[in-house]
């Protein structure tokens, strides 16, 4: 079951490389008083929520040691 | 209102934007409706973990965790490439030009932009019957030459940005307005301004030809080209009058200061209410003066 572990640390890389590159666009051509920094925020907030939710999950469990 | 920041590349010290647009909160909305489809199988699972939590006490309820999480992830970064397919599309008009910014993904950002000058025709177009609910849709802007036509896309409230767009141009092309006191003069008086409602309107070749009462729009345009640089209309005119040969030759090539006065504006009433007839349709709902908002999401 590590694979599964393994598997997703490695999507969790590559979703925060994907989040920098819609984040640097929204905050790079985004406008002073528009909805792009409420939305960086909450991107931000609720991915970081489900990421660490996940964590706790995961740990909370018991996970073979064989692959 | 205009709005000093920078917000495109090449936009000048003294370029004023007067509207921002971004599409219609629908377009957003659809996009989210699907996000949500996507969202139910999750909430369909944890209500099945809450009632049945026996179930994921196995080895098949750390599959469940790591695929749902990862299920969430992807529901999340899909939105994030909506919003910013979404809200980085602008429109923008200022007094020289109109600038479409489009965002395609995240790494496809293109900037085209169109002078004033070389529009042609602005055309706003509502089909559908959302669109006719929410009042909105495309404006379709027309440029001189090969250039491809500029088109913004389900923009809020489009026959209220055509007019805008149609206003900016007049100004671009024509920034010389007609001075107060050439308004009431006699000179001018005699000949045009009949009646009162035209009196704010500014000298173009549109003006001549409604003038002239005649579809012979280049000659028309010909006598506004040679007319350009006095800065007025009525000056041309008022100088044709003073010299009777040349009013003589104008008389035959256009054959309109024969017409009875009450003709003249006749022609003048009946063929500015057609061109403005597309502009203002369906604007029953504007009040004057009133703009597009800048964010329509606010």
């Amino acid at each position: 079951m590590l694979i599964l572990l393994i598997s997703y640390i490695l999507f969790l890389v590559g979703f925060v490389i994907y989040s920098f590159s819609g984040i640097y666009h929204l905050w790079r051509f985004g406008y002073v008083g528009d909805l792009t920094k409420p939305a960086i925020f909450i991107y931000i907030f609720i991915s970081a929520s489900v990421i660490t939710l996940s964590f706790i999950a995961i740990s909370l469990r018991s996970w073979p040691s064989g692959f | 209102m205009t709005i000093k920041k920078r917000y495109f590349p090449t936009q000048g010290a003294n370029e004023k934007i007067f509207l921002l647009i971004r599409r219609h909160w629908f377009v957003f909305a659809v996009l989210a409706f699907f996000i949500f489809i996507m969202i139910l199988p999750l909430m369909a699972l944890g209500v099945y973990w809450l009632m049945s939590p026996e179930v994921f006490s196995s080895s098949l309820g750390n599959f469940i965790i790591i695929f749902a999480s990862i299920y969430t992830l992807v529901v999340i970064a899909l939105s994030l490439y909506g919003f910013v397919n979404y809200y980085l599309d602008v429109y923008i008009i200022t007094n020289e030009r109109l600038v479409d910014i489009k965002q395609n993904g995240f790494f496809h950002r293109e900037i085209a932009e169109l002078h004033l000058r070389q529009v042609q025709d602005v055309e706003a177009r509502v089909e559908g019957i959302w669109k006719t609910l929410l009042h909105f849709g495309d404006v379709y802007i027309q440029t001189a030459g090969e250039r491809e036509n500029f088109i913004f896309e389900d923009v809020p409230r489009p026959y209220s940005v055509a007019k805008k767009i149609a206003e900016l141009h007049q100004q671009q092309v024509h920034p010389a307005r007609r001075p107060e006191k050439d308004m009431t003069s006699k000179k001018s008086e005699d000949i045009i301004l009949k009646s009162d409602q035209h009196q704010d309107e500014e000298y173009s070749p549109y003006v001549d030809e409604r003038f002239n009462g005649s579809s012979k729009k280049e000659e028309v345009e010909d006598i506004a080209n040679k007319n350009e640089g006095y800065g007025d209309h009525n000056d041309k005119i008022s100088s044709v009058e003073q010299s009777p040969d040349r009013r003589k030759d104008e008389e035959e090539k256009f054959g309109i200061y024969d017409k009875p006065k009450e003709e003249i504006i006749f022609n003048i009433d009946n063929q500015n209410d057609n061109k403005e007839k597309d502009i203002n349709k369906g604007l029953n709902e504007l009040s004057e003066g009133e703009e597009v908002k800048l964010d329509e999401h606010n």
